[in-house]
């Protein structure tokens, strides 16, 4: 397979136009000419590469030399004419497609037993955009693109450090598609480096569509129900983390950064509190961690308490809940089931539909759904706000993949309520908790550093002032865990005297 | 404020980590601890020595506290840090298996206690349909399904202020109707009863000794705040008397009413708080004793089943097959004699030791 | 392996499953006790659930209590609750028998009662008195109740008998049960503040009202009454009520502030209160001989009833090394000899 290229041109391009399937594929294209007095082919794929720039920094020069002599060896002469920067040389046939394929034009010479590989990558792609499901008040509005380069350059704008490393890699078997491992060289634990470069090389896979994809492939527990690595459309979330010590993966062809190790808490945190100050950082945080424990118990509490502990209800609420119950054909499981279904439902329906009409419909099909319904007597008015007050909460939480999660088992928690009670709600809990004090990301505990306690910033459920975060967290290098020396508000004096 | 922060080598690092492991297996150690005693003191203690059930709980705790400081002596003597490797020290590899053997026996009892009153709980406490052996499977396929290793000690510690927070709130209902009167009689129903009282109470501090079968915390240091258990357990148990006085303390109740009478009379909303505590410590206890007992039992081992944790959980949930009357008494009868061996065992080892150390 | 388990856990979840739906039970607001001729006849006040409120009395006779509610529960359309109880009524002769005691007990140790219900005795017809209970304001009778109960207990004219308080002041306190009664036609209630309870016709028609105390005696039984202004006076002694009008023979007065505080010593009571307060008719002596005359005459009724209302008891226990000797004492043939020293204190406010 790793054929070397041979030095006939008629050779090495029917080779090549084999491997290419050229006789059935006219994307891959041909164009012959001649340079220093020998015949000469440039094959690129339509569409990938800029046209004009063949043009005038490839073929021009090069015809310009058509019948000249080489004045060093042929390759290197080559290289030293052209006028672009990046140049490759593929002595296999093999290395040569895949020049081709990720954009390159490859120029194939009379007696060159190698190819050279020209950067001329023009691909269509989507301009700098907000990102989708990382909204912020305060910070940047700028988000990944599909285009590995663009999101590289984006994080090298914030991180414009030459500690700041780019593995390129590529990842698949059959069609390979380029993979960036991003970290900060004095940031970063050597041993999780090793780790997440040994798991991406013993994947086996054809292809790797998208990051999700990726991410699937390279978390501790599939099964589980918690995403364990971060997902993140944005670049300055993803450089904050890697500021911590934490690695950063980018796909060709995905918006995303998948950023390993993770814990719970990186999934609760958004850019806004940094940007804001600690006091409304540490409210917005608390009122996030609200939403979370509402979107997850307060259904299976409310049907658990009407159903199984009336007693501990005031008897106002519960005279009112079973007054307009008694006129209701379902009972209160069910209705909470196929209220929370119907949600998740509108919620789904709202994603899909595209633009402006995504978002009426939503707001559409909750308020007639819900009204209609409470007039149809199906369903009881005080689980109509139950069940959008849980919602709302599971909006609050900023990661997609934890809100959906979080979905998922605000249903296995009504389940145990109806059927157990607070009981069932309790084990549950418990139960929930040892599983997710016993996960792992990347072999991090993954509700560190609450438990077990590591090493943090006053950084965690609370988000004290950002001068009082001096050191990265527990992931990152232990020989460099100080993000600074000496105080960071160097001009206020007022504090201890000792103060370093 | 300080803001300094001190760069740490990998070796310093790795120990935090360490600590940090450590601390949640000492949280672990704590509540399995303060669960097992209190409820020997609940269930067996308070319904003799009623109104003195607050003091004689601190006269109750000096020879669980006499043992471990025998053997806190013995481990300096023998300059180990870990009790399994001061008796390798003493005894040699068998005093490895004995201790192994006998923390196995006393976890053993101490699970199959938790689960059984766990499985009353749920059937005269809170008259749950099933059958013991049915609510005792469930208790113990709930268990299996997230026992994990370090997921059982980590859980426990992430919930640590949850379960605090719960019984502040309990205390607080308390205290609303506490009298000081509830203190007395000081001798309660007088000396016989204090005497059968301080009999079955005897041994319920043993658990205390098993904070010296984990890591320290910090390395080196031998001594293990017992201080947090006893003063947990105490304020329960003060509280307990102030708010209900001793008339109702020696009332005969049945199985679970010994269980529940502190949770009777708290506001209905607390009293369903307290019994959901009641619960998940109790779960949790039992996982912790498998955890435990795992240890204990793979220390003197090269190598660390994955499946013990699992068996030990069977051979629980398997005790329930047993009548649960005939259970109760059963622990009962063994409970005043739980802290005998490793008693014993202090009283062996430190002259022993004592005679090792003047030899070298 | 574990999903073998969890679907296991999940059947053995779903087999231990007691949920009934909860409009299929019925929220008890109060209960009813009485007893005649060896019948026991409890009655059970539960609301309908139909909107704008309404609720209906059920009624069930048997042997014994156990029976009678076996028979209630039996024979109610829906599964009786009573986690919800407000009030526990129970009659006259079931409050003067000796097992009264026991009976508390037994109710308070069926699952789910609430232990937080008001323990009340009427010389009415139980089952009368619980077809009468509506609710004064709103619609929820729990509501109502809660409300009216409360604003009795800090006016003071009645006590605060909670069943767990009840059951947890074991040998040490005695209580008092509060006293509820019908209106008679002519609007006036037994418990008014110038009227002796219990002295008025049994019968009535007109609404419940709440107001004065049945005296509970060491041995748990019903011994005697209190009127609503009695009540007061009590609190004021025992340091409950500290704002309020207090009505006297001479006249009213309009307390600001008020503090009590009763001490043991040896064989004697000495109980000092200290009052502050606005208007009122009568001079400086003459409230503090009004006063002093008034407790000195509740003081005398407690210890007739053998009541220990007070919590002498409580500071008389704390002498006694155990209970042995506490019960040689014999604190029940021991309270009514004590010797009172009663101290009042009046402050006019400023004017």
């Amino acid at each position: 397979m790793n054929e070397g290229i041979s030095a006939s041109l008629k050779t090495s391009c029917g080779e090549m136009d084999r491997r290419l399937n050229r006789d059935v594929n006219p994307d891959t294209k041909i164009r012959r000419f001649r340079v220093y007095q020998r015949d000469a082919a440039f094959y690129y794929v339509d569409g990938t590469v800029s046209v004009d720039f063949l043009q005038h920094y490839l073929l021009e020069p090069l015809e310009d030399l058509r019948d000249q002599k080489p004045e060093a060896e042929l390759a290197t002469a080559l290289q030293n004419v052209v006028r672009l920067t990046d140049v490759q040389t593929a002595k296999t046939y093999e290395d040569a497609v895949n020049h081709l394929m990720t954009g390159r034009a490859v120029l194939l010479v009379e007696g060159m037993a190698c190819a050279l590989g020209f950067d001329a990558r023009a691909f269509v792609r989507r301009g700098i955009a907000p990102p989708q499901t990382e909204s912020v008040v305060l910070g940047p509005h700028e988000g990944f693109n599909e285009s590995i380069r663009d999101n590289i350059t984006l994080l090298r704008r914030i991180l414009p450090s030459p500690n700041f490393i780019g593995e390129m890699r590529s990842i698949g078997d059959q069609i390979p598609v380029s993979l960036c491992v991003l970290y900060l060289k004095d940031a970063v634990d050597e041993d999780m480096l090793r780790r997440v470069k040994a798991r991406l090389d013993s994947i086996r896979t054809d292809h790797v569509l998208s990051i999700g994809a990726l991410e699937q492939m390279l978390e501790d527990k599939p099964f589980s129900l918690l995403p364990q690595c971060c997902l993140t459309e944005r670049p300055d979330r993803t450089a904050s983390m890697l500021l911590e010590g934490q690695i950063a993966l980018l796909l060709d062809g995905s918006p995303l950064a998948l950023v390993m190790p993770a814990s719970i808490l990186h999934l609760l945190h958004t850019p806004d509190d940094t940007s804001l100050r600690w006091q409304y950082g540490t409210f917005l945080r608390l009122l996030r961690l609200f939403g979370l424990l509402c979107a997850l118990l307060l259904p299976g509490l409310f049907v658990a308490f009407v159903t199984f502990h009336p007693e501990a209800l005031p008897v106002t609420l519960l005279t009112a809940v079973l007054e307009s119950q008694a006129e209701v054909p379902l009972s209160i499981p069910a209705e909470t089931f196929l209220m929370l279904i119907m949600f998740n439902l509108i919620n789904e329906a709202g994603t899909r539909v595209p633009g402006i009409s995504g978002s009426t419909l939503g707001t559409v099909s909750g308020l007639i759904l819900g009204q209609a319904a409470v007039e149809a007597r199906l369903i009881h008015p005080l689980l109509v706000i139950v069940v959008a007050v849980s919602s709302l909460g599971s909006y609050a939480v900023p990661d997609y993949s934890l809100g959906l999660a979080i979905r998922i088992a605000q249903l296995l928690f009504l389940a145990a309520g109806c059927i157990f009670g607070i009981y069932g709600m309790v084990l549950f809990c418990a139960a929930g908790t040892i599983r997710l004090c016993g996960m792992t990301s990347l072999g991090s505990p993954f509700a560190a550093p609450m438990s077990p306690i590591r090493t943090r910033n006053p950084d965690g459920w609370t988000r004290m002032p950002i001068w009082m975060q001096r050191a990265r967290i527990w992931v990152a290098n232990p020989a460099d865990v100080n993000r600074t020396d000496g105080r960071m508000r160097g001009w206020d004096r007022r504090g201890n005297a000792n103060d370093r | 404020m300080r803001t300094i922060v001190k760069v740490h080598t990998p070796e310093e690092r790795l120990s935090m980590r360490l600590m940090g492991e450590r601390r949640t297996s000492q949280c672990l150690i704590r509540l399995v601890a303060v669960v097992s005693i209190l409820r020997t003191l609940m269930i067996r203690v308070m319904p003799l020595a009623g109104s003195a059930g607050w003091w004689l709980t601190a006269v109750c705790f000096v020879p669980g506290l006499a043992v471990y400081g025998l053997l806190v002596l013995c481990m300096r003597l023998t300059k180990t840090v870990v009790l399994t490797d001061m008796l390798r020290a003493v005894f040699g590899p068998f005093g490895a298996w004995l201790l192994a053997l006998l923390l196995t026996a006393l976890l053993l009892l101490d699970g199959v206690a938790s689960m059984t009153a766990l499985v009353t709980l749920f059937t005269e406490g809170i008259g749950t349909e099933g059958t013991q052996f049915t609510l005792a499977l469930l208790t113990g396929a709930v268990l299996a399904f997230c026992l994990h290793r370090e997921g059982i000690s980590r859980g426990a510690f992430f919930l640590r202020w949850i379960m605090l927070a719960a019984l502040v709130v309990m205390a607080l209902d308390w205290l609303s109707m506490a009298h000081v009167d509830g203190l007395f009689p000081v001798m309660g129903d007088g000396v016989p009863s204090l005497m059968a009282a301080l009999r079955v109470g005897l041994s319920l501090s043993w658990p205390l000794i098993l904070l010296l079968t984990a890591e320290p915390v910090r390395p080196g240091v031998r001594f293990r705040p017992v201080l947090p258990v006893l003063l947990l357990c105490f304020g329960v148990v003060l509280l307990t008397c102030l708010s209900l006085p001793h008339e109702l303390l020696v009332t005969h109740h049945d199985l679970s009413g010994s269980l529940l009478e502190m949770t009777l009379h708290l506001q209905p909303a607390v009293c369903t708080l307290a019994i959901c505590l009641l619960l998940l410590t109790l779960f949790l206890t039992i996982g912790g004793t498998a955890y435990l007992l795992t240890g204990a039992l793979t220390a003197p081992m090269s190598h660390d089943p994955v499946w013990m944790p699992y068996a030990v959980v069977a051979l629980i949930v398997l005790s329930q097959c047993l009548d649960i009357r005939m259970l109760w008494s059963f622990l009962g009868e063994c409970g005043p004699w739980l802290l005998a061996p490793l008693a014993a065992l202090a009283v062996i080892a430190l002259p022993v030791a004592l005679v090792k150390r003047r030899r070298v | 392996m574990k999903k073998l388990i969890f679907l296991i856990a999940s059947l053995l979840l779903c087999a231990s499953c007691t949920a009934l739906p909860a409009e299929e039970r019925a929220f008890a607001v109060a209960l009813g006790v009485s007893e005649s001729g060896g019948t026991w006849e409890v009655s059970a006040r539960v609301p309908t659930y139909q909107s704008g409120g309404g609720y209906l009395t059920l009624t069930a006779q048997g042997h014994s209590l156990s029976e009678a509610l076996a028979v209630l529960d039996a024979t109610a359309p829906m599964q009786l609750h009573l986690g919800q109880i407000r009030v526990v009524v129970f009659s006259q002769g079931v409050a003067e028998a000796s097992s009264f005691q026991s009976t508390l007990t037994e109710l308070a140790m069926r699952r789910e009662f609430r232990l937080q219900a008001q323990v009340c005795v009427t010389e009415d017809r139980v089952s009368d008195l619980m077809d009468r209970l509506e609710p004064a304001t709103g619609s929820r009778l729990s509501k109502s109740l809660d409300v009216l109960l409360e604003t009795r207990v800090e006016q003071g004219v009645i006590p605060l008998a909670v069943l767990s308080d009840v059951l947890r002041r074991g040998e040490r306190q005695s209580w008092i049960a509060v006293h509820v009664a019908l209106e008679d036609t002519a609007g006036v209630t037994k418990v008014g503040m110038d009227e002796s309870a219990g002295t008025q016709s049994a019968s009535g028609t007109g609404k419940v009202q709440f107001g004065g105390g049945w005296l509970i005696g060491q041995d748990g039984s019903a011994h005697g009454q209190l009127t609503a202004a009695e009540m007061q006076l009590l609190a004021l002694m025992a340091g409950k009520l500290h704002k309020g009008t207090l009505s006297l023979d001479d006249g009213t007065v309009t307390l600001i502030d008020a503090s009590s505080k009763v001490k043991l010593h040896g064989n004697t009571v000495a109980c000092d209160v200290s009052l502050r307060y606005g208007t009122s008719v009568m001079t400086e002596a003459g409230v503090q001989h009004a006063v002093t005359d008034a407790c000195r005459n509740v003081i005398g009724k407690l210890a007739a009833a053998g009541c220990d209302a007070l919590g002498v008891g409580r500071q008389a226990i704390r002498s006694f090394p155990d209970m042995a000797a506490w019960h040689q004492l014999d604190w029940p043939v021991l309270y009514p000899q004590l010797n009172w020293e009663l101290t009042v204190l009046p402050q006019g406010s400023a004017s």
